[in-house]
């Protein structure tokens, strides 16, 4: 089903979700735009850059009893872009069988929209660009109005309500793209082959300070603690998830032994789960291209150049 | 559906201190697990541990563990009594390769606390001698106290073929062997048609078994590892665990050493 709606039914059909859901919404908190829970459309909604933090944020939120039954959850995500909707499309593969994330998941609505590319993205690269996986799709049109489409049953049933032309047919336009290219023919092996790139790996890790922010705005980084805590009242004891970072020292350390010990081996291990462990457990790259990473490292380090990089060494080397 | 996290409080109904830091549990719980796949133990406050189950998986009314005091909840663990509780939850990870083991002579080198997980799959070999062909089982120890579970050394030296154990370092009027591992095993004759190897102990004696088992033309895809890593979830998930592009908790803990080998250092 598509509709064409104003900008005033936009704002309605806002408040509809909303009295279904709890809707997470790009929203402007400090200066920054990020997705918050907001009842009510406003400029920010379908905001067309990106947020701060993915929806994972949200969806794999940490998770304070562990050993408890998770409570199902409404959630809705408003005017989210389409390399985050991949991202989530990857995200239920991988935690299919956790039940706090399904909890958040099975019953949540993706009403995506368009979006600008910033100078650092680069979703084409994996066909992040795709109008696919959600539930509802905004588009603004240049005369100011909105078509909306309903690709799923929870989509249709909630854009019926709304007020709006039906529409016989309206196609997606593009979404724009910039010059950042890689070449992922050879990505994986040369991935793979870090004795070949040894030199290079350290080079970055040299500048690289392991703070993990990259790993923290990354759509597609999932990694995670336990740590068990004791209430301040009553002494009761939780089992909590919390985020982490593969990029931490001491984060493969067992007993009498650290298996990644240097800044290299986690940098490169990162990396390699992207490019290479990704493919191969999850049938997909474990990047969408969101250029978050770029814009969040404090040491400019740049994911298009370190690929590309390799990509260039790698074909030397092998031609 | 199912919550995967939640654990089970189970009783220990006896212990033993093996030697200083080491403290063999016996706990009064139904597991139903395959020789070489691992548990998560916790208490609550002091967080989870993987641990192999030490005991016979056909006697399946207990279960025994091993717990060695080398954090702050292995140390709360062994300051228990009986009596007390213990959580966990599990099996997890793929066991050792039984099918690959049926017929086969197998070599079985274990360094240090390295026999906990290859003790069920003894007691497995012991109830069905027919099923396997000649036994070697060599054990490697910093010192004579730090071989475990010496209380079975009779037994096994009754029922396999052969049975070697060696150490580091002894006072000078013990009477075993002194040495590395390979030391014992260099000297072996084995039959590298039908024989399968079984190692697990600290991962730098590991090059060195595959280097003399090599020699005597034990192909690298019957050699079979069992890989110590920090598995906090056991589920695929927490990525904790992984060793290059596998993941310990799901793929493993026991490689062949042809899929492994490249792995380790990445
Ligand atoms: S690796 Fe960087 S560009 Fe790729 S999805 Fe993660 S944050 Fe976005
Ligand atoms: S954000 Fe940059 S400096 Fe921080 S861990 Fe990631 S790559 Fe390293
Ligand atoms: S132990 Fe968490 S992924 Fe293996």
């Amino acid at each position: 089903m598509v509709k064409r709606l104003s900008l005033d039914n936009i704002s309605k059909f806002y408040a509809l979700v909303a009295a279904e859901y709890t809707v997470y919404s790009p929203s402007q908190k400090g200066g920054l735009v990020s997705l918050e829970p907001k009842k009510y459309f406003d400029r920010y909604s379908l905001f067309k850059f990106q947020t701060i933090m993915p929806p994972k944020k949200v969806l794999l939120e940490n998770v304070y009893d562990l050993e408890s039954n998770p409570k199902e959850q409404k959630l809705a995500f408003f005017g989210i872009h389409l390399c985050d909707v991949k991202a989530i499309a990857t995200m239920d593969r991988i935690f299919a069988k956790d039940p706090f994330y399904r909890a958040k998941r099975d019953d949540s609505l993706i009403v995506a929209t368009g979006c600008q590319p910033t100078e650092s993205c680069f979703c084409h690269v994996f066909g992040a660009n795709k109008h696919q996986g959600f539930d509802l799709f905004i588009q603004e049109e240049h005369d100011g109005m909105f078509t909306v489409f309903a690709k799923s049953a929870k989509g249709v049933e909630l854009l019926q309500k709304s007020k709006g032309k039906i529409l016989m047919s309206a196609s997606y336009q593009p979404i724009g793209q910039n010059q950042n290219e890689i070449d992922l023919s050879e990505l994986t092996d040369a991935v793979e082959n870090r004795r070949l790139f040894e030199q290079h790996w350290q080079g970055i890790a040299n500048n690289c300070f392991g703070c993990g922010a990259c790993t923290a705005v990354c759509p597609l980084c999932f990694c995670f603690d336990t740590i068990d805590r004791t209430d301040p009242e009553g002494g009761n004891c939780h089992r909590s998830r919390t985020d982490d970072a593969c990029f931490f020292a001491n984060f493969s350390k067992i007993s009498n032994h650290d298996f990644r010990p240097e800044n290299v081996d986690r940098l490169y291990n990162w990396y390699h789960h992207k490019f290479v462990r990704g493919p191969k457990e999850n049938g997909d790259f474990l990047c969408v291209g969101c250029g978050r990473c770029i814009t969040a490292c404090p040491a400019n380090l740049n994911i298009i150049r370190i690929l590309s990089a390799i990509d260039n060494v790698f074909d030397r080397a092998t031609n | 559906m199912l919550n995967p996290y939640r654990t089970i409080p189970v009783t220990i109904l006896d212990k033993k201190t093996l030697f200083e830091g080491e403290v063999w549990l016996k706990l009064d719980y139904r597991l139903d697990f395959k020789p070489g796949q691992f548990i998560e133990i916790s208490l609550p406050g002091f967080g989870e541990s993987p641990v192999a189950p030490c005991s016979d998986p056909i006697d399946n009314k207990f279960v025994e563990i091993v717990v060695r005091d080398v954090g702050s909840l292995t140390r709360a663990i062994n300051s228990l009594a009986v009596g007390d509780k213990i959580h966990l939850r599990g099996p997890y990870g793929n066991g050792w390769p039984l099918k690959k083991l049926l017929h086969h002579d197998l070599i079985i080198l274990a360094g240090g606390t390295g026999i906990i997980p290859l003790r069920p799959l003894l007691f497995n070999i012991i109830n069905n001698p027919k099923k396997y062909g000649k036994i070697y089982l060599l054990l490697g120890a910093k010192d004579p106290q730090s071989h475990i579970f010496r209380d079975n050394f009779a037994v096994w030296k009754k029922k396999f073929f052969h049975f070697k154990t060696i150490v580091d370092q002894a006072p000078n009027n013990y009477l075993g062997l002194k040495g590395v591992i390979t030391d014992l095993l260099k000297p072996l004759k084995l039959n590298p048609k039908k024989t399968v190897a079984l190692m697990c102990g600290p991962e730098v004696m590991c090059p060195f078994c595959v280097e003399s088992l090599e020699q005597k033309s034990i192909p690298s895809d019957r050699i079979f590892i069992s890989l110590e890593r920090r598995m906090k979830c056991g589920l695929g998930l927490c990525q904790h665990c992984n060793c290059g592009k596998y993941l310990v908790c799901q793929d493993g803990p026991i490689f062949d050493w042809e899929t492994i080998k490249d792995e380790l250092r990445r």
